[in-house]
């Protein structure tokens, strides 16, 4: 919804780049426990914070217990960002693990996400299966580690940037910083 | 003469070439990168 904001009232060209967060879980997923086993890491603490985020930007959080492997998710994504769908694409994969704990690790989940904004189902089992989207992945992730990020979201205009979960001010406050003045026109 | 009126021919060229340039930056939208993951 703040991108949308911004792409409304900026002249901007906006990228999706896939970042490999925890690109060793398996397919089946992993609890949070087993996730950050051995690390000094209080796991409600993170959750209380995450839900704070979630309610001071309005968006909508279920009961997150697992992270799933979200790697065939962004490759997908890629598929939908060249049908015109990325955005689509994004928010639903975004909903189906946040809000309804889906695995998107999975096939058969991601494919049904994909006919509920419109894409071909059956297209989109051949684009996981075939891996059609592998090297724009791959490529994202190097561009990733090319620029430093160790963070997501993280927000880049030509070398500058902002990270985190950031309200639509603050992003804004970012552009104009970056010399990029908002559209005329009525608001 | 025929020397002053080509640097002034060019010169002009030159200039409504940098202005084009100058256009462009103003109008070609702004690349804005979001890396993300959806977990």
């Amino acid at each position: 919804v703040r991108i949308d904001q911004l792409k409304k009232n900026f002249d901007i060209d906006v990228h999706w780049r896939a970042f490999p967060l925890h690109p060793e879980t398996p397919e089946q997923g992993l609890t949070l426990e087993e996730l950050f086993a051995g690390q000094p890491i209080d796991i409600k603490g993170i959750i209380s914070r995450l839900r704070q985020v979630a309610d001071r930007l309005g968006l909508p959080l279920g009961e997150r217990k697992k992270t799933y492997n979200s790697r065939l998710a962004q490759e997908l994504a890629k598929w939908a960002e060249s049908e015109g769908k990325g955005d689509a694409f994004h928010e639903a994969v975004f909903r189906a693990y946040f809000v309804d704990g889906k695995n998107i690790g999975k096939v058969d989940e991601l494919a049904p996400l994909a006919k509920s904004i419109g894409l071909p189902e059956k297209e989109a089992r051949s684009i996981l299966e075939l891996r059609t989207f592998k090297e724009a992945v791959d490529s994202d992730w190097l561009r990733s580690r090319a620029q430093g990020i160790t963070a997501v979201p993280t927000f880049i205009i030509d070398h500058q940037s902002v990270v985190g979960f950031q309200p639509y001010e603050v992003l804004e406050t970012f552009l104009n910083n970056c010399g990029i003045k908002k559209r005329k026109g009525p608001d | 003469m025929i020397r002053t009126i080509t640097e002034s021919i060019l010169k002009k060229s030159d200039l409504f070439h940098r202005e084009d340039e100058k256009e462009k930056s103003v109008t070609e939208p702004i690349t804005f990168e979001v890396f993300s993951d959806y977990v």
